[in-house]
């Protein structure tokens, strides 16, 4: 009978079954979707910082930044430019140097580390930024002749590509930056007005990449640890010394660069001997370049140490003590764990991740329990309705424990089914969102500005006078991401077991909730009361 | 001698508060029915009808006084008892006949008996039987809807004969149908009632009915009349 009845409900009352079924439906769907999808954007985030550190990375340690180090400067002296006939000088010239503010630690305190108790490998890198200048300038000497003449005189001899006419011709010229950015170079346009007086009549570029000193073998921790080779070979022990580099497969294909081809570090000519892309599904690794530690010290003009240290834990849960033990060592050094790591990444990936922690959270348990409110509700206005049926099975001998059992099994059947549809409708739209497939972007460990703020850049030194140039020509907000790991990750969300399980389960619990609530109401009904409502 | 009492009511009153107001439903009844008596109750409505039905019914228990049913005492049982009770001995007619909208005939019948132990086995067999002695048998697998008010008042009378009660309560069981068809119902109710040797007691606002009994009890204001 039980069953019997339990069908005969469900089927012949089908539109309170179909209401409060998708009443939890959306509820659970919506769970189900928020949950997938911000466990998609957790994965991406961990995406990221195994690029960034390294998949066995519990740890990184990197000295805080010394003051007063001021942002790249390019000393040019009087031989430093080559003079073509056509009025222009072309000055050439790439900068390696640790990233700004950041200063190294020393063999010994790497071994300081090593020795703390809880550390299982240690990991070092030597982080650099290599900045390049390349432009033309105006030859002041000739330009002062020429306009004395017929003063009109094209400039001939581009190796960049702008145009350089008289004073009165506008002249194109651009400031190419390059960090790890998808599209590593990006320009700036702007038309300065040339003229012999020093105005303009200038154009460069000024490129800047991210490259890693490391040691040769491939580690379980740190940054080589979560990279895969996809071409040539990585660099060993046999490569110290040498001007090899291993490129960042993303970064090789924008710059048309590939195995064997020179790349030009400090001023000095590299050969790609590999590239490499990211374990994970993230973009890019954690750095551009990468070349052997002792050539990147010599270059960088740094006597020994590194500048950064990747620390894997004995134990994962034993993290936290470490990093208190690290800190114990190292009191001025900045020690990150792989929590602390993930706060420090932003961008939209950490704004993704903030509104489904903060918004959707919240969105789904508004949205439950709204579904759990109206579930119980149109349960317990069911039972009003069915106050005379009830009132009927009590006469007729039915205890109100039967009863209720039966108006509960109802609820909780149209909770699971409401929990299937709801399913259902989250896998439907985790599916949509992986087939959108929104690319997030996460900016991590980013340094102050490059060349200065809104004035737009001025690069002092030498005889390099800079030219009056407007306002901003440097986008400073391109410039303040130099020396930032911009990282595109595509989001890709599931519905875990565990998701699907909790989803279930909770459009169980709606039902339960809602047969309690309507089960309560029936079983207090009294068989005459309920009898009463015939008339 | 034979015991012959099926219900004892010794000084029974029946208070319902409405408000502030109370209602005297019943007032000082004294009653006693035996086994196989047809017996009709008449009465203005608000009479007190309905509560005297419900207090036999044990449906509700009286304010005051004392229910004997089958010379057991009713204010001595536990509301497990009582539902038992009823699920045994008291069969129900209502004037809307409170079919589960949702189940067939044959459902609605096997519902009596699924508040007893009667296996499933023997409850589709026996709710069968019974259909078929109402005239039902080709009826049994069609909702409540699907019936005339004449065809589901039997329905409702095999829901309350299936499980073999030692009385009939009806409601006004013939209110919602027409002449004809309450004369048949009425008829299958006396049949069945002498057939099993059942105390039948019938509530109606209907002369003719009320006709048909054997004792004629009238209810005004809470106070029970023999007629």
């Amino acid at each position: 009978m039980f069953l019997t009845y339990l069908r005969r409900e469900l089927l012949n009352r089908r539109r309170q079954t179909i209401i409060v079924s998708l009443g939890l439906a959306i509820g659970i769907a919506l769970v189900t979707t928020v949950s997938a999808v911000s466990n998609g954007v957790k994965d991406s985030q961990s995406q990221v910082l195994h690029s960034l550190y390294g998949v066995g990375t519990d740890i990184s340690i990197t000295q805080q930044a010394a003051p007063g180090d001021g942002p790249p400067r390019f000393a040019f002296g009087n031989g430093d430019a080559q003079q073509s006939g056509s009025g222009v000088r072309t000055l050439n010239r790439s900068n390696l140097r640790t990233e700004r503010g950041a200063t190294t630690f020393d063999d010994a305190t790497v071994a300081k580390v090593k020795a703390v108790t809880g550390v299982a490998g240690v990991a070092t890198a030597l982080k650099l930024t290599n900045t390049s200048f390349s432009g033309t300038l105006p030859d002041f000497m000739q330009r002062r002749f020429e306009n004395r003449g017929d003063g009109n005189v094209n400039g001939g001899d581009q190796n960049i590509g702008g145009i350089q006419n008289g004073q009165n011709s506008p002249a194109m010229g651009s400031i190419a930056t390059a960090s790890t950015v998808v599209s590593p170079t990006t320009s700036t346009t702007f038309v300065p007005t040339g003229g012999a007086d020093g105005k303009g009549g200038t154009e460069f570029s000024i490129t800047s990449f991210s490259v890693l000193g490391i040691s040769g073998s491939k580690a379980d921790v740190g940054p080589m640890s979560s990279v895969t080779l996809t071409s040539g070979r990585l660099l060993t022990s046999a490569d110290a010394g040498k001007y090899n580099v291993v490129l960042d497969s993303t970064y090789a294909t924008t710059e048309k660069l590939k195995v064997s081809s020179k790349v030009t570090i400090g001023s000095k000519d590299f050969t790609v001997v590999g590239l490499v892309s990211p374990t994970s599904g993230a973009s890019e690794t954690g750095s551009n370049t990468y070349i052997p530690i002792d050539v990147a010290r010599t270059l960088a003009n740094v006597d020994s140490g590194v500048t950064n240290i990747y620390v894997k834990a004995t134990n994962g849960d034993a993290v936290k003590s470490t990093s208190s033990a690290i800190a114990a060592v190292l009191p001025d050094a900045t020690i990150s764990t792989s929590a602390d790591l993930a706060s420090a990444v932003s961008g939209s990936l950490s704004t993704a991740s903030d509104l489904l922690s903060s918004f959707g959270k919240w969105l789904s348990v508004i949205v439950l329990v709204v579904a759990f409110a109206m579930a119980m509700l149109f349960t317990m206005g069911g039972v009003s309705r069915r106050t005379r049926e009830f009132g009927t099975l009590k006469a007729l001998g039915w205890k109100s424990n039967k009863i209720v059992r039966q108006v509960m099994a109802e609820s909780v059947v149209q909770g699971v089914i409401g929990g299937l549809i709801g399913s259902i409708i989250g896998f439907g739209a985790v599916a949509i969102v992986n087939a959108v497939a929104p690319t997030l972007q996460a900016t991590s460990g980013g340094f102050g500005g490059f060349g200065g703020g809104g004035g737009g850049g001025r690069f002092g030194g030498g005889n390099f006078t800079p030219p009056d140039m407007p306002g901003g020509a440097v986008n400073p907000l391109r410039a303040a991401r130099i020396g930032a790991n911009t990282f595109d990750v595509v989001l890709n969300s599931s519905i875990t077991p565990k998701t699907l399980m909790m989803a279930i389960g909770l459009a169980v619990l709606g039902g339960i909730l809602a047969g309690a609530a309507g089960g309560m109401r029936a079983a207090r009904l009294r068989p005459a009361e309920s009898l009463r409502s015939v008339a | 001698m034979e015991y012959t009492t099926l219900y004892k009511l010794v000084g029974v009153n029946k208070v319902f508060k409405q408000g502030s107001k109370e209602v005297h439903a019943l007032r000082n009844v004294d009653l006693t029915i035996s086994f196989g008596e047809h017996i009709s109750v008449q009465g203005p409505t608000g009479g007190g009808k309905s509560t005297l039905l419900q207090i036999l019914g044990a449906l509700d228990v009286p304010s005051t006084g004392n229910v004997e049913f089958s010379g057991r005492d009713m204010e001595k049982m536990s509301s497990r008892e009582l539902t038992e009770m009823r699920a045994e001995k008291i069969g129900f007619i209502f004037q809307n006949y409170n079919l589960i909208p949702t189940m067939t005939a044959q459902e609605n019948v096997e519902v009596a008996l699924a508040a007893t132990n009667v296996a499933a086995s023997q409850r589709r067999e026996r709710a069968a039987a019974v259909l078929a002695k109402v005239g039902l048998a080709d009826r049994a697998h069609h909702l409540p809807s699907e019936l005339s008010g004449g065809q589901q008042q039997r329905v409702a009378i095999a829901r309350a004969m299936v499980k073999e009660p030692a009385v009939l309560l009806a409601d006004e069981p013939t209110g919602n149908l027409d002449e004809e068809t309450r004369d048949e119902i009425m008829e299958l109710l006396e049949t069945q009632a002498s057939e099993n040797n059942l105390t039948l007691i019938v509530v109606t606002h209907d002369s003719a009915v009320a006709a048909r009994a054997k004792r004629h009890l009238n209810i005004k204001d809470g106070v029970v009349r023999e007629v």
